[in-house]
């Protein structure tokens, strides 16, 4: 076995490892590359029908061509889609885009709390009705227990302490300095009731070992990745507000692994285009609160 | 700051003297892809350096974004430090940063065209042991930093000892701070020297050491012109060139069922990983524990089927016959099973910080896929970490290691640790607190609880059941303990005559006692072997098994073999329970047992008449931990039959704690 079969085979452990022992299982999506990845490797796992419910967070400031491309998935590979938002801060308007607050506080209003709320199911949830081809309201209000998170241990520094299975409070704080021991492949699912615990079948994968894999299996991924002729593409994808683009003349995913292996990015870290990572320990700060 | 470090290459004009960055060999993703990965963890004491080795590490492979280096540079003045704090890039929570400690493991990815790197930069506190071990348990090489002020620490030496417990075969001690003891070789040759000493006990296949400062960058990356005495290669260079002897298990087929696969009414698959060895479709495979048989009907990975899979594959195996099976079953190979027992022995690292290990408490076993309840029968005893003594001890503390003895309430599938670390380990869970309370390593002597082990290895559909009359019974009947003396030594050294004096004497005592020798053995059940290497291992195998059928039928055996080899001896003893087994070391010269030359042999042999002659032309491998010496140019055989009479009244009253 290669090393992309080996994170391969080891996600998709954890994957089942997750769905046989969680009852209320929740896989979340970002339509960014890694949580598309996650999704391919869940419908590999399970013979290629995805049995477990993909949540999306809604900020109403993603780029309108990635809730296109969720929506045109989510009907091709039938998954059991559903979104959630926080409609409050949202109608009074307590965002940065609209001059209410700084970007941390709009990501931990329109991601964290959003995300806190939908999952426990206090706040409405909506649900792809495949024989409409639209979201309703979603008479399930059950708390999800297991969130599968596409984080990576490499991305920056707090995730790089996250272990695969990892226990949020009843808050849905994480105790960074008090987390559980995780031995050999031995992953203790069950916690204390009340908790829920984000599992992350990709902490072992880098950046690079993502485009490799996403080149390997094919997978059709948001073409906001790539260069349109401009000169300029993503490389982490964001609310449109706090998320730039870089110069990058790669068009397609061969270049852009060349792109990653040559050097030419060597100087400007993977999320340096999302805002929020600039503010003093703002990840980290959001992610003890419970961002992914 | 709080971009990541992320592992990146780097153009050419970068590379400066860095040896670990060649581009001319990296284009293909082939050849990326197919490199040797390496798993490593750092450990050491608090402020030994661990992450500023790794910083330095990135730094000077030119693995660092120039906008976090910008940062770090100006945090660092901002604190007024001399020079870039390189530990700022690894610790990556602020109160780590604040702190200058590392709370919790921490891992980093980095590739040179030679190898890919994961590094586990765990804590040195000892209150963050069980982080540490939480880096080590998947690591192929572990780095222990040691300060040269310091010398060799409490913790320098349970991390080795750590890392020896989980199988971690190589060890590359690095003697930081070099540059704040003068660059003095003796220092240098001082730590080496005591940790050397204190690792001789330790199973560690392969040790280095290398004198470093991560801190000014001499011997990280680049050669250090401070230590012209050292002639050896950089901690770099070591990474990339060490031949990693790999953990993983080849050969034991074992495929812990995680679940039964039903999409519809046709399909009943089983899917799990592969925990070790190999299958193709066809094989006769075993499910455990109903012993059922069938074959491999096909193995499938989504759109995909295999004719055949290997350790570490995530698969859905299906097989011909329609068999019962559920999560936590396992599957193997027909003629290849594990023990199955209800109770095993293990080494056990205690990881909470309430309460104690209880040996009354119940608690969750998981093992493989399986969950099961279950109870430390006892603590054998707990090693001290800084003399590796045992001690005996009725409870286990926080970060303390003992070797237990656990009973299940149903029988788990398991191997030894050190021949299988998927299905050797398990962790300890107590159920009330939801809490992951120890990790366990089961040791591979196992045949005190199952007498049939051995043999449960090879032959298949032989399950062992308890016996009505065990052991215990016969040894009350007897008044006696089972154990066995192993008289080793040159021929003409006088092990016979003592083992026959000694049998006599606990004969007349009322002992159940029997002497095996040369005599009884090698004319009757061994008649068939000669004296080759092989045939010696053969007589010695089998000697060691019939020991151990009258061990367990209550009796002292007494066996007396020159048995020359410190493997065989170990293989005897492996059979036997500590603390049931001795070794008797009987010394006497070479010179004075040619003149003694009881049975004209060494005559023989001096003459060429006989080869491969123990002490002539064959070598003698005296034992290094016998626990009992007895030196017959010095020694009366009285006065030493004497010392074993006393040796074994000892332990008859004693509670099993070996001393």
């Amino acid at each position: 076995m290669d090393h992309l079969e080996r994170l391969e085979a080891q996600s998709v452990f954890i994957l089942r490892e997750a769905f046989r022992e969680f009852k209320n299982l929740v896989m979340l999506w970002s339509i960014g590359k890694d949580s598309t990845v996650l999704l391919w490797l869940a419908k590999k796992a399970f013979f290629g029908h995805v049995p477990i419910p993909l949540m999306h967070i809604n900020t109403n400031y993603k780029i309108p061509e990635m809730i296109e491309y969720r929506d045109s998935f989510a009907l091709k590979w039938n998954l059991n889609m559903i979104y959630g938002l926080n409609e409050k801060a949202l109608r009074e308007k307590q965002t940065f885009p609209d001059g209410a607050c700084d970007r941390i506080t709009c990501c931990r209003n329109l991601k964290s709390e959003a995300l806190k709320h939908t999952l426990s199911g206090e706040w409405t949830r909506y649900r792809m009705d495949h024989s409409l081809k639209k979201y309703v309201v979603d008479t399930n209000r059950e708390p999800y227990t297991g969130v599968i998170v596409g984080v990576r241990a490499d991305e920056e520094g707090s995730r790089s302490k996250e272990r695969y299975f990892s226990p949020r409070d009843k808050k849905n704080e994480w105790d960074v300095g008090d987390q559980p021991p995780e031995f050999w492949n031995q992953f203790k699912t069950d916690f204390a009731p009340g908790t829920h615990v984000r599992i992350h079948p990709l902490l072992d994968w880098t950046e690079l070992n993502i485009w490799e894999y996403i080149e390997k299996e094919k997978i059709p991924v948001v073409s906001l990745y790539f260069n349109q002729g401009d000169g300029k593409r993503y490389r982490s994808l964001g609310c449109f507000p706090c998320t730039n683009s870089i110069v990058s003349k790669s068009r397609n995913v061969k270049e852009i692994i060349e792109e990653l292996k040559s050097g030419k990015l060597s100087n400007i870290a993977e999320r340096s285009g999302r805002e929020q990572d600039k503010e003093d320990n703002g990840l980290e700060t959001l992610r003890r609160d419970g961002y992914m | 700051m709080t971009s990541a470090v992320k592992r990146l290459w780097k153009t050419e004009k970068n590379l400066g003297t860095s040896k670990g960055i060649d581009m001319n060999k990296t284009h293909s993703v082939d050849n990326y892809l197919h490199k040797e990965l390496l798993r490593f963890t750092t450990a050491g004491s608090v402020d030994d350096g661990k992450s500023t080795l790794i910083g330095r590490m990135l730094y000077d492979s030119k693995a660092i974004f120039q906008d976090q280096m910008e940062a770090l540079e100006r945090t660092s003045t901002l604190r007024g430090d001399d020079e870039v704090d390189l530990a700022l890039l690894t610790d990556g929570l602020r109160a780590e940063r604040e702190q200058g400690i590392t709370i919790d493991v921490a891992y980093r990815y980095f590739s040179t065209p030679k190898r890919k790197f994961i590094i586990a930069d765990t804590p040195g506190h000892v209150q963050y042991t069980r982080n540490m071990i939480t880096g080590a348990s998947t690591a192929d090489l572990a780095i222990i930093l040691i300060d040269a002020r310091n010398g060799v620490l409490t913790q320098s030496k349970r991390h080795g000892f750590i890392a020896s417990l989980l199988g971690i075969r190589h060890l590359l001690v690095a003697v930081n701070k070099m540059d704040l003891v003068g660059w003095s070789e003796d220092v240098y040759n001082k730590i080496v020297e005591d940790y050397t000493t204190f690792s001789e006990k330790l199973e560690i296949h392969d040790m280095t050491f290398i004198p470093i400062s991560a801190l000014k960058g001499d011997n990280v990356v680049d050669k250090s012109k401070h230590l012209p005495w050292y002639d050896g290669g950089t901690v770099m260079h070591y990474l990339e060139s060490v031949t990693i002897s790999s953990d993983r298990n080849l050969i034991d087929f074992r495929f812990p069922v995680q679940y039964v696969v039903r999409p519809h009414l046709d399909f009943r698959g089983f899917a799990g990983r592969i925990a070790s060895g190999t299958i193709k479709v066809g094989e006769e495979i075993i499910s455990l524990p109903s012993c059922t048989e069938s074959r491999i009907k096909e193995i499938i990975f989504y759109e995909d089927k295999l004719e055949e899979v290997f350790e570490g594959q995530s698969v859905i195996i299906t097989l011909e016959d329609e068999i019962d099976i559920s999560r936590g079953d396992m599957i193997v190979r027909k003629h290849n099973v594990p023990t199955v027992s209800n109770t095993f022995e293990a080494i056990l690292c205690w990881m909470d910080d309430t309460k104690p290990l209880n040996t009354s408490t119940f608690y969750e076993i998981q093992h493989t896929t399986k969950n099961v309840q279950g109870y430390v029968r006892n603590l054998r005893y707990k090693i001290d970490v800084n003399t590796l003594h045992r001690e005996s001890a009725d409870h286990l503390l926080l970060n303390e290691i003992g070797k237990v003895r656990i009973e299940t309430t149903s029988p788990l599938f398991f191997d030894p640790y050190t021949k299988n670390r998927q299905s050797g380990s398990f962790i300890l869970i107590d159920p009330a607190a939801n809490l992951t309370v120890g990790a366990g390593m089961i040791v591979k002597n196992i045949s005190e609880i199952d007498p049939d082990a051995d043999s449960k290895i090879k032959s298949t559909n032989v399950m062992w059941e308890d016996r009505i009359v065990t052991r215990e019974d016969r040894e009350e009947k007897y008044g006696q303990k089972a154990q066995v003396f192993w008289f080793t030594g040159l021929s003409g050294s006088g092990k016979t005559t003592l083992a026959r004096e000694l049998e006599k004497k606990l004969f007349d005592e009322g002992k159940q006692v029997y002497l095996l020798d040369g005599d009884n053995i090698r004319h009757g059940i061994n008649g068939d072997l000669g004296f080759t290497e092989k045939d010696r291992k053969e007589n010695i195998r089998r000697i060691g098994h019939i020991a151990k059928l009258l061990y367990n039928a209550g009796f002292i055996v007494l066996c007396s073999f020159i048995s020359p080899k410190r493997e065989m001896r170990e293989f005897v003893r492996g059979l036997f329970p500590e603390g049931s087994f001795s070794e008797v070391f009987v010394k006497c010269d070479i010179k004075r047992c040619i003149s003694r030359d009881p049975k004209g042999l060494y005559k023989k042999a001096l003459a060429g008449e006989i080869l491969n002659f123990t002490g002539i032309t064959a070598v003698y491998e005296e034992p290094e931990d016998a626990e009992i010496v007895i030196d017959t140019e010095k020694v009366s055989i009285q006065d030493g039959v004497g010392k074993l009479g006393s040796r074994l009244i000892g332990k008859q009253t004693g509670d099993g704690i070996p001393e």
